[in-house]
């Protein structure tokens, strides 16, 4: 899959502080890639060098492969931008404030009207098409800062912390729309501290600290380079628990057992066959297994593994 | 940018302030205006009709300078920092409208409703300054002018209001209306084309009103009469280009990214101010020494000298303000110099090396005008050796005071160059008082200091044979202080960078 945007060696200097630094990510075609670390990071600072709002120190952006800094213009019409708090303008209908910036974005005059149409209608204010936007909910006008974003069909849509003072209808709304989006093959870096946003969307993440990326790339990818071990989740009924204690010391690639009432979490560094095996075992010793499985890790414990314990 | 009425931006403030209901209001309370002012004239003692109907276009005109200039210098001083402060200037600034689409639509579009209003008003006082006998060409020049001025004083609102951060510091552009008032200050010297800034003498001169001094001799260009109109209109359209230079440059920087100009801009900007000098010195105030000197008409070419050096060291500083390096700029240019990789006069360098081709040139074109006088002035009444040192002088102390701006940008403070230049006029204000102070102690003294820490004294030092010695002394002394001021920039630009501390949250 081509890149459809390239950061590479991207380095940010404010004053005396580095906010960022040798930021190299590269996001494919399709991708959702989540950005995510603490307050302070520097992900607001990435995305806006990504969106060519703020010049880098060092370091440069392409985005399709348009230079951003060297020719914004050129560059903005693949490129859709939300931040986190934002204001529209309230003296304007919703579909004037999108045909001002289907405009803005040099669309064709005859594609606008109805792709104005098109984007209300993904973002669900069909009902509030001529109403002023100074009468739309908070919720509301962050969708009307998607369309906004998407008015032009950009190739990636940079959102940083879109669901930023949102309650939680709000947020829902947004991520079933984020959700219809990717499956309309948008690319999208999105940035959140909130990471439970952030669960279960993402194609690809990169974990932020300090101005670096500690780590990018599939959730998956990154869990498995990260453990040694599974975490399995084992649940049986009946008597079983000293058979299953004895059944499961046994093992030596098995370590960190905690057995409560009649379920067990256990870490397990073999393969999958040799997991398959002691499946078996416990079967074979007479255990009624009910359940038996990974348990697979969230972008949180990635986050806090990475972050704090682990790497830094 | 040529089809300017399908401007985004420009339809965007269409829609959003001329509603059709706003606009009835509009137009509404303009009538009412219109019809007291009209109800005011009538009331007033008039021979004829045409004298109440000339009156009548007189007030109609003066308002719809007064409202349009001052609306649209409000709102233009407002119009970028507003949207900064509202969070929404970042998304124009990712559209791909260009800076000059930007400027266009916020100079058009951000007074739309008082170009309305005075739009109402418009045939109302044609046919009143028609009726009254006003000539077509006046009242149409008069349009014209109205149209002229008030997008030069937008552009300075504009220009304003890309520098500030909060919208209501935006209303500083109401202060460029100022320059109307003090432009007219020159409009009885050797220099009256700029008193054309103003619009009166231009108004005044177009509908041939004797009666007042103002705009009744026109200025000179090159020696050559111009009508007061031709020159506010050329002088409008050229510094607006400047401003216009300005706000495209920067109109979609961050206000820390902000350099007005580049190198070789500013240069061209004093070359440029300098011509303007010299094309608006009315020559047949030139008087030698031996002549009839009168002080109120009459100059020595020494005082023209002096001037030129005066004219020079305010606009020395002024391009070095504008060609201050954004601190983030400039250590990258720090960090390449010392790689080898960029050169000392290179764009986001330190500004003072390029004060010295501008001084060059301003003193080459005041050598210039010498010789092209050298026919009615001998050479000699120029001074021009020791105004050579006098240019050199102002640009050792110019060259200070940008360097000491320039590490004001580099600490923490907030507002750096404007707390930097008060700063500076401290400087000034003390020692003028130690100066003063030195006086009552010794008379002879007080010069010697004043000269010691301001450039200004040696201005009355020009009728001396030959230059004094602490003259070089003072030039000698603020080299010094430049090479410390140096150091401390080069100490601020070693400074170790710090990595960002995360919070988790």
């Amino acid at each position: 899959m081509p890149s459809v945007i390239e950061m590479s060696k991207l380095r940010k200097e404010f004053d005396d502080l580095v906010a960022v630094q040798g930021l190299d990510v590269s996001i494919p075609e399709g991708e959702i890639y989540g950005l995510i670390g603490p307050n302070g990071a520097g992900k607001t600072t990435t995305i806006r060098m990504a969106c060519g709002l703020l010049e880098p120190t060092g370091g440069r952006v392409t985005v399709c492969g348009v230079d951003v800094h060297e020719k914004p213009e050129g560059a903005q019409q693949f490129i859709g931008y939300l931040s986190d708090f934002f204001s529209v303008y309230e003296d304007l209908k919703v579909w004037e404030y999108l045909d001002f910036f289907a405009h803005a974005y040099k669309m064709p005059e005859p594609e606008i009207p109805a792709r104005i149409d098109e984007v209300i209608h993904e973002v669900g204010l069909e009902v509030k098409r001529d109403a002023m936007i100074k009468g739309l909910s908070r919720g509301m006008k962050q969708r009307l800062g998607i369309a906004r974003a998407i008015i032009h069909r950009p190739k990636i849509l940079l959102l940083d912390e879109p669901a930023s003072g949102l309650d939680p209808k709000a947020r829902l709304d947004l991520r079933n729309l984020l959700r219809s989006l990717r499956d309309q093959g948008t690319t999208v870096l999105i940035s959140s501290h909130i990471l439970t946003e952030l669960e279960g969307f993402c194609t690809s993440i990169g974990l932020m600290e300090k101005g670096r990326m500690i780590r990018s790339g599939t959730i998956e990818d990154i869990s498995a380079a990260e453990s040694q071990y599974r975490v399995v989740r084992l649940g049986w009924v009946g008597q079983a628990d000293a058979t299953v204690r004895a059944k499961l010391a046994e093992n030596p690639q098995l370590f960190g057992l905690m057995v409560q009432g009649s379920q067990a979490v256990f870490k397990f560094a073999g393969s999958e066959e040799e997991l398959a095996a002691v499946l078996a075992s416990l079967v074979a010793a007479g255990v009624r297994v009910v359940s038996f499985g990974e348990v697979k890790q969230t972008v949180e414990d990635l986050y806090l593994k990475l972050s704090h314990h682990e790497v830094m | 940018m040529l089809r300017f009425w399908r401007n985004p931006l420009l339809i965007l403030h269409v829609r959003s302030e001329l509603r059709p209901a706003r606009a009835a209001m509009a137009a509404a309370v303009t009538l009412v205006v219109c019809i007291l002012i009209t109800m005011g004239c009538w009331s007033a003692d008039h021979n004829d009709v045409r004298e109440f109907f000339r009156d009548l276009y007189a007030w109609l005109l003066g308002s719809q300078f007064a409202v349009l200039g001052v609306w649209s210098a409000m709102a233009c001083g407002q119009a970028v920092a507003r949207e900064r402060e509202l969070k929404t200037f970042d998304f124009l600034k990712t559209t791909r409208l260009t800076p000059a689409e930007l400027l266009v639509g916020k100079l058009l579009g951000a007074p739309i409703i008082a170009y309305f209003a005075v739009a109402c008003t418009l045939p109302v006082s044609i046919v009143a300054g028609l009726v009254g006998g006003i000539r077509p060409a006046a009242v149409l020049g008069s349009v014209v002018l109205l149209v002229a001025f008030n997008l030069f004083y937008s552009l300075i609102g504009l220009w304003g209001s890309m520098l500030v951060e909060k919208a209501s510091a935006g209303a500083v552009g109401l202060l460029g209306l100022l320059a109307n008032l003090v432009a007219l200050l020159f409009a009885d010297g050797p220099f009256r084309g700029f008193a054309a800034l103003s619009v009166v003498p231009a108004l005044f001169s177009l509908h041939r009103l004797r009666d007042f001094d103002v705009g009744r001799v026109p200025p000179t260009v090159f020696g050559a009469e111009v009508p007061c109109v031709i020159v506010s209109l050329v002088l409008y359209v050229l510094l607006s280009a400047w401003f216009v230079l300005m706000i495209v440059r920067n109109l979609k920087r961050d206000l820390p990214q902000i350099q007005l100009l580049s190198r070789w801009q500013c240069v061209g900007l004093v070359a440029f101010l300098n011509l303007l000098f010299y094309a608006f010195l009315d020559t047949r105030r030139i008087t030698l020494p031996s002549g009839q000197w009168s002080f109120s008409h009459h100059f020595y070419p020494s005082d023209v000298a002096v001037l030129a050096v005066l004219w020079n060291g305010l606009f020395l500083f002024l391009i070095g303000v504008a060609a201050l390096s954004p601190p983030e700029k400039l250590k990258i240019w720090w960090r390449k110099g010392k790689a080898g990789e960029a050169s000392y006069l290179a764009a986001h360098g330190l500004p003072w090396p390029w004060l010295v081709p501008a001084a060059a040139i301003a003193y080459a074109l005041l050598v210039a005008e010498a010789c092209g006088l050298r026919s009615v002035v001998p050479l000699g009444e120029w001074r021009l050796g020791f105004v050579g040192l006098l240019f050199l002088a102002f640009l050792i102390f110019t060259a200070r005071d940008v360097l000491f701006l320039q590490w004001c940008l580099l600490t923490r403070m907030k507002h750096p160059v404007m707390k930097g230049i008060l700063f500076l006029m401290l400087y000034y204000a003390a020692a003028v008082i130690i100066g003063v102070v030195t006086g009552v102690f010794s008379t002879e003294s007080a010069p010697k200091v004043m000269t010691l820490l301001t450039a200004f004294a040696l201005l009355g030092e020009i009728q001396r044979p030959s230059a004094p010695t602490i003259m070089l002394v003072a030039m000698a002394l603020q080299l010094g202080v430049c090479v410390l001021i140096l150091v401390a920039i080069q100490k601020r630009l070693a400074r170790p960078v710090h990595i960002a501390a995360a919070s988790a949250g």
